[in-house]
C-alpha cells in the first residue's frame, strides 16, 4: 500500500482579485521507505504540495490519503495527531525554539506524546542526538550552533516521534552546498536505517541527485519525463 | 522537561518581553497596595473619629427617634424624642449588671443660637457628661481644655472666628425647649478645637456639658436624647448590642451600633469605599488594555514559534495553555514583587505619624498614620493575576488559532 496517495489534487489561492493555481490535478503515489525529492523552480508548487501532504493546508479539490486514510475531512485534532504521530517536519529555516537547548528542542514533540514514558523519551532523544552526530552539543542553544548543526537538530526533532513520513521543505536552502549534501546524506542514511519515508523539496540539482526518485514540478503539474532516470536511481 | 520549565525558559529567554508585561503587573501591585492601605487607613481613622466624636460604638435612643443621622431634625421641637429617666435608669441597671462597658455617656443634642457681643451663629450643641473621655481622642484643641464642669462649651475654630470669641469669654445661648418655649443660658468658652477627620463633612458641633444642654432643651434631670457606650473591643459590639436589645425589650429603647448611624458622614465613608473600588476598576481597565496590546505584540513576535509548534502536532489549546502558563508565572512573580514593594513602603511609612498639609488633611487629619492590613492586601495578587489572565486569554487564543501554514509561509 502507498503511504502517500494523491488523486487529482488541486490547490488554488486567491491573491486579491487574482486566482493562483498552485497545484493542478496532481496524481502521486509514494511507497513506504522511499527517499523522494520534489524538484522544481521557485513557485512551481513544491511547498504547497508538502503542506498538503503534511495536513498543514487543505486542497481545493482531490483526495489526499496518508497510509490509506483520506485526510481531507479530518478534524483539527485528528490532523494534530497525524502530524504528531505519523509525520515529521524539517523546515528551511530550521525553526528551532531559540530558548531551548539541543536536547530540549528534540524533546519538544515528545512533551505531548503521552504514550512515551520518561525513560523511553530519554532513550529516544539520546539515540537521535547520536544519530545526527550532536552528542557533544547537547546543552547548546541554537544560536551557538552552525547552520548544519541546527538542521541536524531539526532532523532529530522530526524523527524523535518515530514518524512514518518526514517532510522537508528545502532543508538545504540555508546551508552551503557541502553542508547541504551532508544533511541530505544524513537523511538518506536514516531512511535506509529506520525505513522512514523522506520527501524533500529542492531546486538544487546536486541535492536532487541523491534522491531515489525525483518528482519534477512545473507550474503546479508533475512533469512525466523523468521516470526513466528514476528507474536508474532505483 | 516539564511544562512549567518550558514556560520559564521562554520567559527567561525573552526577558525583555517578559519585563514589559511584568513592569505593568508590578506597578499595578505596587499602586493597588499603596492605595488600598491609604484608603483603608483614612476610612478606619474616620470611623474611629465618628465613633469617638459622635455615635459611640453602641447607642441607646428613644424608639422612633429619627436620628439615624444624628444631624437630621425633622418636624417640630415638640416632636423631639428623648429618653426618660426611667428608661435611662433601666438601661444603666442592665449595663451595670450584664455588660462591662469601658465608658457610658449620656448626651443631649440640640440646635441653638450662639450669641457673642459682636455676632451670633446657629449651630448644634452636644451636651455630654464631663467624665466623657472618648471624644477627647479625636477632638484636637487649638486652645483651652476639655469640658470639666457645668456651663462650659468648646467651640470649633469656625464658630470662635465667627463669634470673635476666645477661651474665657462668655457666650449667650438661645434655644427652644421641647415644649416650644424660648430659653437662654450663658456658657463659658473653655476650649477651641475641632474633629479634624470630620471637617470634610462640615462637622461643626460645639461640645458642652450635659446639664446646660438639658436645660436648653427643657429636659428634666436624668433625661437625655441618647446614651452612647464604648465596649473597648470592636469584636464585642454586635454581641453587646444583641444582649442590650434583648434586655431592653419592651422599654421603647432602640439599640443601634455605629454602623447603623447612617447619615451623610457614613455616606461619606461609603463614598471612600466606592472611590477605592472605582480607582481599582479604572486602574485594572487601563492595565488590561495596555496588557492586551503588549501581549498581542509579543504573540506577533512569536508567530513563527507558534507555527512550528502547530506543525509538529501541538493543538491550539495546548499552545494557548502554554502561553497562559507563561503569563501566569510572569504575573504572579512581578505582582508579588509589586505587592511586596508596596507593603514595604506602607510598613515603613506606617512606623511614624505623618504631618499632612492641607488640603489632603481634610481626608487624613493633620496627623496621619498608615495602617497595613494583610487581609486586605493579599487579594490584590489574586485580582491582578486574574485580570491579567482574563485579558490575555483572547489574544492568546486568537494567536493559537491561526493556521500553521500561514505562520510558516510568513517565515519562508
Amino acid at each position: 500500500m502507498d503511504i502517500v496517495d494523491l488523486q487529482r489534487v488541486t490547490k488554488d489561492y486567491e491573491l486579491g482579485q487574482t486566482k493562483v493555481h498552485a497545484l493542478r490535478g496532481i496524481d502521486l503515489q509514494i511507497k513506504e521507505g522511499e527517499f523522494i525529492s520534489i524538484a522544481g523552480a521557485s513557485g512551481s508548487g513544491k511547498s504547497t504540495l508538502l503542506n498538503l501532504i503534511g495536513g498543514l493546508d487543505s486542497p481545493t479539490s482531490g483526495v489526499i490519503k496518508i497510509n490509506g486514510t483520506s485526510i481531507n475531512n479530518l478534524s483539527e485534532g485528528e490532523l494534530n495527531r497525524l502530524r504528531l504521530q505519523t509525520i515529521g517536519f524539517i523546515f528551511q529555516s530550521f525553526n528551532l525554539i531559540p530558548v531551548l537547548n539541543v536536547y530540549e528542542n528534540i524533546e519538544l514533540p515528545l512533551l505531548i506524546m503521552k504514550a512515551v514514558s520518561p525513560q523511553e523519551r530519554k532513550e529516544r532523544i539520546n539515540h537521535f542526538i547520536a544519530a545526527v552526530g550532536l552528542s557533544g552539543q547537547v546543552k547548546q542553544k541554537p544560536y551557538e550552533l552552525s547552520g548544519g548543526q541546527r538542521q541536524r537538530v531539526a532532523v532529530a526533532r522530526a524523527l524523535v516521534t518515530k514518524p512514518r513520513i518526514v517532510l522537508a521543505d528545502e532543508p538545504t536552502a540555508n546551508l552551503d552546498s557541502k553542508t547541504g549534501l551532508e544533511i541530505i546524506d544524513l537523511m538518506h542514511h536514516i531512511n535506509r536505517l529506520e525505513g522512514t519515508t523522506f520527501i524533500f523539496s529542492t531546486h538544487d540539482a546536486k541535492i536532487m541527485q541523491r534522491a531515489d526518485r525525483v518528482i519534477l514540478l512545473e507550474d503546479g503539474t508533475i512533469k512525466p519525463d523523468n521516470s526513466e532516470r528514476n528507474e536508474e536511481r532505483r | 522537561m516539564r511544562w512549567s520549565a518550558l514556560a520559564w525558559k521562554n520567559l527567561s529567554g525573552g526577558w525583555r518581553r517578559a519585563l514589559s508585561v511584568g513592569s505593568f503587573t508590578f506597578l499595578a501591585g505596587f499602586f493597588m497596595v499603596c492605595f488600598i492601605c491609604f484608603i483603608d487607613s483614612v476610612k478606619t481613622n474616620m470611623e474611629t473619629a465618628v465613633i469617638n466624636a459622635l455615635s459611640g460604638e453602641i447607642r441607646l435612643a428613644p424608639m422612633g427617634a429619627e436620628e439615624e443621622d444624628i444631624f437630621s431634625l425633622s418636624g417640630s421641637w415638640e416632636d423631639t424624642k428623648y429618653l426618660t429617666k426611667e428608661q435611662i435608669n433601666s438601661a444603666e441597671r442592665i449595663l451595670k449588671e450584664k455588660i462591662n462597658s469601658v465608658e457610658t455617656v449620656k448626651r443631649v443634642r440640640h440646635n441653638v443660637l450662639l450669641i457673642s457681643d459682636t455676632s451670633e451663629t446657629g449651630g448644634m450643641i452636644l451636651g455630654i457628661e464631663p467624665h466623657a473621655t472618648a471624644y477627647r481622642k479625636v477632638l484636637s484643641l487649638s486652645a483651652g481644655r476639655y469640658i470639666e464642669n457645668d456651663y462650659e462649651v468648646i467651640l470649633t475654630e469656625t464658630q470662635a472666628e465667627a463669634l470673635e470669641v476666645g477661651v474665657g469669654d462668655v457666650l449667650g445661648v438661645l434655644a427652644q425647649t421641647k415644649a416650644g418655649y424660648n430659653v437662654d443660658n450663658a456658657l463659658t468658652v473653655v476650649g477651641i478645637g475641632s474633629v479634624d477627620l470630620l471637617n470634610l463633612f462640615g462637622y461643626n458641633v460645639a461640645y458642652t456639658d450635659l446639664r446646660s444642654a438639658g436645660e436648653l432643651m427643657g429636659l428634666a434631670e436624668g433625661e437625655a436624647t441618647d446614651v452612647i457606650l464604648y465596649t473597648g473591643d470592636p469584636q464585642q459590639i454586635t454581641e453587646v448590642k444583641t444582649l442590650l436589645a434583648t434586655a431592653l425589650t419592651g422599654q421603647q429603647v432602640a439599640v443601634t451600633t455605629w454602623r447603623q448611624t447612617g447619615g451623610f458622614i457614613m455616606g461619606g465613608l461609603h463614598f471612600l469605599s466606592i472611590l477605592y473600588y472605582s480607582f481599582t476598576v479604572i486602574l485594572l481597565f487601563i492595565i488590561g488594555v495596555l496588557l492586551i496590546n503588549i501581549i498581542s505584540m509579543i504573540l506577533l513576535e512569536r508567530r513563527e514559534e507558534i507555527g512550528t509548534l502547530r506543525a509538529i502536532g501541538f493543538g491550539r489549546w495546548r499552545i494557548a495553555w502554554l502561553f497562559l502558563l507563561e503569563i501566569a508565572l510572569l504575573t504572579a512573580f512581578f505582582c508579588l514583587l509589586g505587592v511586596g514593594a508596596g507593603s514595604g513602603l506602607v510598613l515603613f511609612l506606617g512606623r511614624k505619624t505623618l504631618e499632612v498639609p492641607p488640603p489632603i488633611n481634610y481626608l487624613t487629619g493633620k496627623s496621619f498614620r498608615l495602617i497595613y492590613n494583610p487581609v486586605r492586601v493579599l487579594p490584590v495578587i489574586g485580582i491582578i493575576c486574574g485580570v491579567t489572565l482574563a485579558v490575555a486569554f483572547f489574544p492568546v487564543c486568537r494567536a493559537a488559532k491561526v493556521k500553521p501554514v500561514e505562520l510558516l509561509q510568513e517565515k519562508n
